[in-house]
């Protein structure tokens, strides 16, 4: 906690909800060499709370990068607006537009972009000593040294960032992103270098590290799993629109649209057309015949599809009878993954998978069945 | 490992730079250099403007004359099938000489770490005009050391012989030479080819099932293809403007080439400009046609230019073969660089040359007598060594700031950017000429000025000091200044915290280059330079005229010296300035 500024006047008190980053209708568009446009962010809006921490999720090239590039100033959008702490920092509009280094914020990018000729505390040291006025030398080495211990690294002081591992390196420029006490850190997919075990540990220390300081961060990822144990909220991306905003559970168990539903989790899937509307349900007519699930609000001739989690699928035995809907199947593969298995199993032209401990082999006949209430009805387009 | 030579090749393939901030504002840093962009493109671009219209508009209006000329200068014919000749097959030559020695030194467990890392470069730092006239001491038909070497040797069984066995002053001769300034740019680039391939595309290879050689032949090969022609191109290029070499061998083996002619009709009274200009541009063409043909080569895109990045390569283990072939490459690294170094030395010693040496006689009196009691030739020295300083200094600190400002700017800095490195396209021949076209007479009279040649040698080597330049922005890559700036620092501090450091080795590395190209330089300064402002390389010339190898070998040795140490200290410099670039104890797995 050294490390936070204590003055309470730079931290929101509770209630104040000035967001931290407030982004309205932001766009940006590249040309491409052939002359074509790509929209890298398409009119985003959102908010991040202080002390929030917020993950962009999306597949590479859908712009969460770019977003977040544009939140510090290192690329400039073409329309919409950035405001700070409630002071505008970016404005196509008025013509404003701070430099990174007076948007009073850190950043990890995702080569850690340590200065190789500077040792770990002089690295670390730099966002300090670019204060005005400087702070003077005994704080500056006591920040450093408090930071370094924050990250677990206090013996790694003297050393050049090529003497570190990849691990070593990331907890250096945490703690180069958290010694200024600022109160906004954004992360580019700064675990994507480390191997499984390393990022899985650095996950929780940063995590710890969040909660313990209150900074806002706005973490951009890839990795669902990454996105769903850190975030307060899950901004899922695609085309550089913001599909979904919403905790982790609500994107998960309650996906807006196909692409979302595909995107975080495995999804299985029935196309067919909306055939009638039940108390509370909607009934498609796919290549398995009807499927019922959750209402949806579409017309009855729509397109759309059936979408359901493969925990929430079951097997023959422990169907539950009505109330579901339930095809035969052939059992194709029985994937065991230690602390799961996962089956796949085939209806008609339509293959499931499915977790959860089922006492099957392959090449057995058995039944599907999921519950109405676990059928999520979306449009069948995006 | 950053030494000096190793850092003479070219940039590694940048990635496309989708993630670098666009159409930013301006800065303070961004307009001086746009503006010291504008002011550079403008001289390399003005003289090979007034080359074309001296050749098109002689006689205030739209004229032939020169194009006439040029087409009736006696000799034409042979003049550019010579030229075409020498320079195709000591191209040829060194491809394969260069391209087995980088096979080998990148490939295989003959490495012997800087010895064949360095030494193939080690043309590049001597002058052509010292190795020319060195291999003229070796192998001169009568008094040359190695054929005498040779005929005590055959006298021994028998066969007696008052000249020969080997004449510089012939056909191979003249290629041998060539090749041996050629090879240095073949070995560069396909060591950085090899480095850049992804050494897992080889190891499918052999995983695959083909031996070393098959591997060797379907897919390095076709993989380093793109940096082949690249050095085909660049020793084209530097082939036709090879100036020194023709002039000194060329002229005693009677085998007239280009550039000698070109320089020959502007050193006549009255001097035939339009002919120089037109041999120029059939200069001109020929390096036209070696680009074409390298963009067809390269432009059909199916080479994975993948960035290596420092991937450990699987060295093919040569077994008792290691042995052999280390001391082949060994003898080629003596016999090119060593050898005329010691001819030039002793030479250079003794104050005259005769074919015995004899070792008592060795002084420093006639390098005394040579240099410095020589008022004219120490005040090409001391000329020369002015020009370097101030035009390395000056040349590495424009291409640093266009390198970093100005060719990331938008269209209008690609075009500067391209306009600056133009003459690396064109032969040194042409550009001096236009710049004598463009500056020496009205309404600059900058003709026989010290200024003339500094602008001369600025546009002819600041390609040169660009290559070393994007290189050492390369080097720091997007995201290090990018994390300065978010750190709170702005553009000034981020230059001088992040940016000198970083490009610190890579800039003195390219300083030095470019200090040994200008002290060296005989092409722009056989064209520009006179009795008012003499420089080594014409004074090179004038004691060449004269025929006295005693003095022309005290001056080639001297700037050889000169070169060497320049290129030591610097090596040790860059090496301090990069110290945290060598790991030392590393902690951890990485």
């Amino acid at each position: 906690m050294t490390l936070m500024a204590q003055d309470p006047a730079t931290r929101p008190a509770a209630g104040d909800e000035t967001p931290v980053v407030r982004i309205t209708g932001l766009g940006k568009a590249f040309r491409r060499a052939d002359g074509s446009v790509a929209k890298a962010i398409d009119d985003v809006s959102l908010d991040v709370r202080p002390g929030e921490f917020l993950v962009l999720l999306g597949p590479s090239g859908c712009g969460k990068t770019t977003l977040l590039r544009t939140i510090a100033g290192l690329e400039r959008a073409d329309t919409g607006s950035v405001a700070l702490r409630g002071v505008e920092v970016f404005s196509a509009e008025r013509g404003i537009d701070l430099p990174p280094e007076r948007r009073r914020l850190s950043m990890i990018f995702q080569s850690y972009a340590l200065w190789p000729h500077m040792t770990a505390f002089d690295n670390i040291a730099y966002p300090l000593r670019n204060a005005r006025p400087r702070p003077d030398r005994a704080t500056v080495e006591k920040r450093v040294q408090a930071a370094l211990e924050m990250v677990g690294t206090p013996e790694l002081a003297r050393q050049y960032p090529n003497q570190m591992s990849g691990g070593q390196q990331q907890r250096i420029a945490l703690a180069r992103a958290i010694v200024g006490g600022d109160d906004l850190v954004l992360f580019d997919e700064p675990l994507s270098n480390v191997d499984a075990k390393v990022r899985e540990q650095l996950r929780l220390e940063l995590l710890a590290l969040q909660r313990e300081l209150g900074f806002a961060a706005v973490y951009v990822t890839h990795d669902q799993t990454e996105a769903m144990e850190l975030a307060h909220r899950i901004a899922v991306m695609g085309d550089g629109r913001v599909r979904q905003l919403a905790d982790p559970a609500t994107v998960y168990r309650r996906p807006v649209s196909r692409y979302v539903a595909n995107f975080v989790g495995t999804a299985n899937e029935l196309v067919g057309t909306v055939v009638r509307h039940g108390e509370g349900t909607t009934t498609l007519r796919t290549g398995l015949g009807e499927v019922t699930g959750v209402r949806a609000g579409l017309a009855v001739g729509d397109e759309a599809v059936a979408v359901f989690r493969p925990e929430r699928t079951r097997l023959g035995a422990d169907a539950t009878s009505g109330n579901g809907n339930t095809w035969p199947a052939e059992v194709a593969a029985v994937l065991f993954l230690g602390a799961q298995t996962e089956t796949v199993v085939k209806a008609g032209a339509h293959s499931f998978r499915l977790l959860g401990e089922h006492d099957v082999a392959e090449g057995e006949q058995t039944t599907v069945t999921v519950r109405e209430a676990d059928v999520l009805i979306l449009p069948a387009d995006g | 490992m950053p030494s000096v030579l190793t850092d003479l090749r070219p940039a590694p393939v940048r990635r496309p730079a989708a993630r670098r901030p666009r159409g930013r504002r301006s800065s303070a840093f961004g307009r001086a250099g746009i503006g010291i962009a504008i002011l550079f493109a403008i001289l390399a671009l003005y003289p090979l403007g007034a080359v074309v219209h001296r050749l098109l508009f002689s006689g205030g209006g739209f004229d032939l004359g020169p194009v006439q000329e040029t087409l009736a200068e006696p000799g034409l014919g042979g003049l550019v099938v010579n030229t075409v000749l020498v320079v195709v097959a000591s191209t040829a030559v060194a491809l394969v000489i260069g391209t087995m020695l980088a096979w080998v030194n990148e490939r295989t467990d003959a490495r012997m770490g800087v010895l064949t890392d360095a030494l193939p470069m080690v043309p590049f730092l001597l002058p052509p005009v010292a190795g020319a006239i060195g291999w003229v001491l070796l192998l001169s038909p009568r008094a040359g050391y190695v054929n005498s070497v040779l005929r005590d040797l055959l006298g021994t069984v028998g066969i007696t012989m008052s000249d020969g066995p080997f004449d510089i002053y012939s056909w191979y001769g003249l290629i041998l030479v060539y090749t041996i300034y050629q090879v240095p740019y073949a070995f560069m680039l396909a060591s950085a080819g090899l480095r850049n391939l992804d050494p897992s595309l080889e190891e499918q290879s052999r995983v695959s099932g083909a031996g070393p050689l098959r591997t060797l032949r379907k897919v390095t090969m076709p993989g380093v293809k793109p940096s082949l022609a690249g050095a085909v191109l660049l020793m084209l290029w530097s082939g036709f403007g090879l100036f020194s070499i023709p002039a000194v061998i060329g002229t005693g083996a009677d085998i007239d080439i280009l550039s000698v002619r070109i320089v020959e009709s502007l050193a006549e009274y009255p001097p035939r400009t339009g002919v120089a200009v037109g041999l120029s541009l059939i200069v001109v063409g020929f390096v036209a046609l070696a680009w074409w043909g390298q963009r067809l080569v390269v432009g059909r895109g199916r080479h994975a230019t993948v960035g290596g990045k420092g991937q450990r390569v699987s060295r093919i283990r040569l077994g008792r073969w290691r042995g052999p072939v280390r001391a082949l490459m060994v003898l080629y690294l003596l016999v090119t660089t060593v050898l005329p170094l010691v001819a030039l030395l002793i030479v250079s010693l003794t104050g005259f040359w005769t074919t015995k040496i004899n070792w008592g006689a060795l002084g420093f009196d006639a390098l005394r007598r040579a240099i410095i009691q020589d008022s004219t030739t120490q005040e090409a020295l001391l000329n020369s060594l002015g020009l370097g300083l101030l035009g390395a200094t000056i040349g590495i600190g424009v291409a640093a700031v266009v390198a970093l400002y100005v060719s990331k700017a938008g269209r209008l800095g690609r075009f500067l950017d391209g306009a600056i490195k133009f003459p690396s396209t064109l032969s040194h021949i042409v550009l001096a000429v236009g710049f004598v076209l463009a500056l020496a007479g009205p309404p600059f009279e900058l003709g026989g000025t010290l200024t003339i040649l500094l602008l001369a040698y600025l546009a002819l080597y600041l390609p040169q000091a660009a290559v070393a330049a994007d290189a050492a922005v390369a080097q720091v890559g997007g995201e290090l200044p990018e994390a300065s700036r978010v750190g709170g620092a702005g553009e000034a501090r981020t230059f001088r915290r992040i940016y000198l450091p970083l490009m610190l080795p890579g800039l003195i590395t390219g300083w030095a280059l470019l200090f040994v190209r200008m002290i060296g330089d005989l092409t722009a300064s056989s064209i520009l330079a006179g009795t008012g402002n003499p420089v080594v390389g014409f004074r090179i010339l004038e004691i060449y005229q004269n025929g006295s190898y005693a003095t022309l070998a005290a001056l080639s040795t001297v700037l050889t010296v000169i070169s060497c140490t320049v290129v030591l200290v610097v090596m040790v410099l860059s090496r301090r300035s990069a110290r945290w670039s060598a790991p030392t104890t590393p902690t951890g797995a990485r």
